[in-house]
């Protein structure tokens, strides 16, 4: 099933693509992709949303990737075959509520084969509470697909959409009984000893080895890339160098950086008081083979009947904020054979049947179906 | 190496989890979700140790405890120990892997994985959870330390306020010393707290019950299982004593055998309980004297009626000669009249009893009834050779007063008859003064006078009756008990001054109210002029009793009367509307058929100035009788000269 990409200040164009949807008795769900810049006002957008018939999950993200292409704008329609349970979810308020919510909206979506899509406001701060509140009620029972929807400004706004229209500090699931075949990996390595996280809040990692955080990260990095931290220059150095929390028999959990403020480091995702973390260092050869690698876990877990030449790529922004151009490449490794789209994210989140769910960040999530 | 290293720093991170919480929950919910991401698995729960046996109290992911997967897992583990050297139990169930690890006596933890621990690090993880295990207990100990001691201070505090708050005294002691005292404690005795904690416990108790107090002495109480209950007297501070109803007890008190008293202030209940026993025994001393009283009323009524009956029948003897009838007539009237003041003494107390003595003011001179009652009882001393003297204060024209006759003349008969009585040789003499608002009346003999210590009891009913059966003077007992309720209802005193051996002054004050009017001189029989027999007065004797209508025929006709009978109420109306002349009713008031006053209006319908009085056996009054038409009354028994005097007078007045 082939997605479909509008560029921006076409919503006649979207408008009729909606329209089609609607029509198409092969079209179950539908899920909507946003680009952050030129996007469509809510004003415009939700009359659209609120007329279609089909099922829309979907967020605004970063950026898109339509047919191996990066998008920095417009609007992709992934139509889905099988029909999506969906749910919205108001991120403010408590893990009590919910489970509440899903045990009234997601009371018989317990098959082990199947599969929920997430995608949740990347500045949110209760992410962590609504992960494990998803994983508290699903366990390991379906694969978990899905990212952080944003901007790369860090600054609030109405980023996930449904049918009913786009909502900030929100997040949306949608539930199918049907089994995708998921591939996950970073590339990224381990460049220092275990450090241990001495204090730290949220997103926020005040030291390591009871020393301010930036400072032990500083000396690493520094004496690792032989550059220079500057006032201005943080996340052109940070970028390559994000921290990795350590798990037994599995890949480490990325955390990213993205900012230093009072020797703080600001990271796009929640690190624990008391973890150990290890700074890590990739290079476009290690980000390739990662998302190679991703491509591959994908493909052996697919079974028949599965599209093997449409692949959907939930791919870090900042993976793209690294390579740079270079980024193009990694979309042909994933794309070699097939037909790549997806969303560039602000953390991704999945998970394969094995463990507890986590929001990654710096990771590449390949899905086929 | 690197690789160990992280495990290192793992099992490290694991340790370190638990620090910073201080409650078992609280450690488990930060540890719980780090032991799922560090060790890479799907699944951890406790199953904790309850009452021997293992319940499930946390799991993640919650809705795994649904799943019969796991209600398999946990039913395995709970009835399986590691074996030997075993670092855990594990089980491997449709693709997962689960491992149960103890967490000492707390419980076990059990982690489901996707793939299989290196089995290296399932030893290397036992330690860690082994300590987190043990970090469990201490929490849960501390947390039930301190549950228990919440649940001490609130104790504590519930039976401090109990303490408080409780009218009943609470003492703490050991040795007699006082330990402890309670809020009621400081109001029954008198004593502040501090001030009690310097006291002994004998310090509180009345001298008089001391000696019950020590037989109930703490070590007295040792071993016993109920406590010891009984009554005391207390001294409490600047108060009168005080009855308590004490507990005594034995406990622990910090650390020391100690005795526990409960008291609560009896004396009301005592002071109630000592007026029921008063009343208790004045009602079966008063029982005892009536019983007397009737015996003795028995006794006195029988005597006379003995001479009665007697006589009488001696009287209807063919063979009497003139003298011996004389005898026997003088005797017959002698004891009827005795008869007849029994009777009235009977009536005059019954009333008195009933509250329906009622005073009844008139004029009266004093000096009058002074001379009436010389001239009554001056036989009566001079057949025991007695001087009887008269003193009277007033000049006749102002000893007018208004009082209420009938009751004076008692109380003074009364009193001059006890004197002539109890005097065997000497004086009696009697009279009044004027003492200021009060006229004082007085009764003088040389008698055997009476003991001191009977002047209180003297007035009381009964009271002479009480004497033993072989008393010496004859009478009811009830003669001076009338005279004191008369005076009192009167609004007077009396009192007396005697010695035994040495003869009795009764004295007794009534209000002197002087008449507006002169007083009429009372109408004497022999002053009487009785109008020239004149055959017209006929007389109705309304009457059933046939021997009482005889009776008063026999009067009426010494007085020309003619005489009609009625044997009740309706015969009285009916012969009254038929006999027109009729001048003068006696009605009977209980009769059979119609009672004599409901005749008595009938009769005024037709007739309303017919003189009629009212005679009967019973208790009625004047009033009463005037109140239905009557115009006068009689109570039976009368004289011949009370008969007579009544009639006169009602037909002058009318």
């Amino acid at each position: 099933m082939k997605a479909s990409y509008i560029p921006p200040d076409d919503l006649h164009s979207l408008e009729s693509h909606l329209i089609k949807t609607g029509i198409d008795n092969d079209i179950k769900s539908l899920l909507f992709f946003m680009a952050y810049n030129e996007r469509y006002s809510e004003e415009l957008l939700i009359p659209l949303l609120q007329k279609s018939i089909k099922p829309i999950i979907g967020g605004v993200f970063p950026e898109l990737i339509f047919n191996g292409e990066r998008k920095q704008g417009g609007v992709i329609l992934l139509p889905l075959p099988f029909k999506l349970n969906t749910q919205l979810f108001d991120l403010s308020e408590t893990p009590e509520d919910f489970l509440k919510q899903l045990g009234s909206g997601q009371k018989d979506s317990q098959e082990k084969s199947s599969t929920l899509f997430v995608f949740i406001d990347a500045l949110s701060s209760n992410k962590v509470s609504f992960i494990e509140s998803l994983f508290n009620f699903f366990s390991i029972n379906p694969t978990y697909i899905g990212g952080g929807a944003g901007s790369l400004k860090f600054e609030p706004f109405s980023c996930i959409i449904t049918n009913n229209g786009i909502y900030a500090n929100a997040a949306i699931i949608g539930w199918v009984n049907k089994k995708i075949a998921l591939g996950v990996a970073h590339g990224w390595h381990s460049v220092s000893a275990p450090l241990k996280v001495t204090k730290a809040r949220k997103n926020q990692l005040m030291s390591i080895n009871w020393k301010p955080a930036f400072e032990v990260y500083k000396e690493i990095v520094e004496a690792h890339s032989e550059m220079k931290f500057t006032a201005d220059n943080f996340f052109n150095i940070a970028k390559s160098y994000p921290l990795g929390i350590s798990k037994i028999d599995a890949e480490m959990v990325v955390r990213d950086p993205f900012m230093v403020i009072d020797n703080v480091l600001h990271m796009v995702d929640n690190i624990n008081e008391g973890e150990y973390i290890e700074i890590l260092h990739g290079n476009l050869d290690s980000l390739l083979a990662g998302a190679l690698k991703a491509r591959d876990i994908a493909i052996s877990k697919s079974e028949d009947g599965m599209d093997k030449n449409s692949v959907f790529c939930i791919d870090c922004i900042s993976r793209v904020l690294y390579m740079e151009n270079d980024f193009l490449k990694e979309l042909e490794t994933i794309g070699s054979d097939a037909d790549v789209t997806g969303i560039l994210t602000i953390g991704e989140i999945a998970n394969s049947e094995e463990s507890f769910l986590e929001i990654y960040n710096k990771t590449i999530v390949i899905g086929l179906w | 190496m690197v690789e160990k290293n992280i495990r290192t720093e793992i099992l490290l991170e694991l340790v370190f989890s638990t620090s910073g919480e201080l409650n078992d929950q609280l450690i488990l919910k930060k540890s719980i979700p780090l032991y799922l991401r560090k060790l890479n698995c799907f699944l951890v729960g406790i199953l904790k140790n309850t009452e021997n046996k293992l319940k499930e109290t946390m799991l993640i992911p919650i809705v795994a405890s649904k799943s019969r997967e796991w209600g398999s897992v946990k039913s395995y583990f709970t009835n399986r120990k590691p074996l030997g050297d075993e670092p855990c139990s594990q089980l491997f169930l449709e693709g997962s892997y689960y491992y149960a690890y103890s967490l000492n006596t707390y419980g076990v933890l059990v982690l489901g994985r996707k793939k299989p621990f290196d089995e290296t690090f399932t030893y290397e993880l036992q330690p860690v959870l082994n300590h987190l295990g043990m970090i469990l207990i201490q929490m849960r100990e501390i947390e039930q330390r301190e549950r228990a001691e919440k649940s001490l201070r609130e104790s504590e505090l519930r039976l401090r306020t109990i303490s408080d708050t409780t009218t009943t005294g609470i003492f703490i002691y050991n040795d007699e010393k006082i330990l402890y005292a309670n809020r009621a404690a400081e109001r029954f005795t008198g004593y502040c707290i501090a001030e009690l904690m310097t006291l002994k416990i004998l310090d509180l108790v009345h001298p008089d019950f001391k000696d019950i107090f020590q037989e109930h002495r703490l070590d007295n109480q040792q071993g016993k299982k109920d406590s010891s209950h009984f009554e005391t007297k207390i001294l409490p501070n600047n108060r009168e004593e005080c009855w308590m109803d004490i507990n005594i007890g034995v406990m622990e008190w910090m650390g020391e055998q100690a005795g526990i008293i409960s008291a609560f202030d009896i004396t009301k209940r005592k002071e109630m309980e000592e007026d029921i026993i008063k009343a208790k025994e004045k009602a079966e001393e008063s029982d005892r004297l009536k019983t007397a009283f009737l015996n003795n009323i028995s006794h006195e009524i029988r005597t006379p009626l003995n001479a009665i009956t007697g006589f009488s029948a001696l009287l209807t003897m063919p063979d009497n000669d003139p003298v011996s009838q004389s005898m026997y007539i003088d005797s017959i009237l002698k004891s009827s009249d005795h008869l007849l003041s029994i009777v009235y003494d009977i009536i005059d107390m019954s009333n008195i009893e009933a509250k329906a003595a009622n005073i009844q003011i008139s004029k009266v001179n004093l000096n009058t009834i002074i001379d009436k009652l010389y001239k009554q009882f001056l036989n009566s001393a001079s057949d025991k050779k007695l001087n009887i003297f008269k003193k009277t204060a007033l000049q006749f024209e102002k000893a007018a007063i208004k009082t209420d006759p009938s009751k004076l003349i008692k109380i003074l008969s009364n009193l001059i008859s006890n004197a002539i009585k109890f005097t065997t040789t000497g004086n009696i003499s009697f009279g009044y003064e004027v003492k200021g608002s009060f006229i004082e009346f007085f009764v003088s003999d040389t008698g055997i006078g009476i003991p001191h210590e009977l002047h209180s009891k003297i007035f009381e009913k009964f009271f002479q009756v009480e004497k033993d059966l072989g008393r010496q003077f004859e009478g009811t007992g009830l003669g001076l008990s009338i005279c004191k309720a008369f005076v009192e209802n009167m609004g007077g005193e009396i009192w007396l001054h005697a010695e035994s051996g040495s003869g009795s002054t009764f004295y007794f004050t009534l209000p002197y109210e002087k008449p507006g009017l002169p007083v009429k001189p009372e109408i004497q029989l022999s002053e009487v002029s009785i109008p020239a027999p004149k055959k017209l007065r006929t007389a109705l004797i309304a009457e059933d009793n046939q021997i009482n209508f005889d009776l008063m025929k026999t009067y009426l006709e010494s007085i020309d009367f003619n005489i009609i009978q009625a044997v009740n109420g309706i015969d009285a109306v009916e012969i009254c509307r038929t006999q027109k002349n009729i001048d003068l009713i006696l009605m009977d008031i209980k009769m059979p058929g119609l009672d004599g006053y409901t005749a008595t209006r009938q009769i005024r319908e037709f007739l309303p100035d017919v003189t009629i009085i009212a005679q009967t056996a019973y208790s009625e009054n004047k009033e009463d009788a005037i109140k239905n038409g009557c115009n006068d009354f009689i109570s039976k028994p009368f004289t011949q000269k009370q008969f007579i005097s009544k009639v006169m007078e009602s037909i002058n007045i009318s």
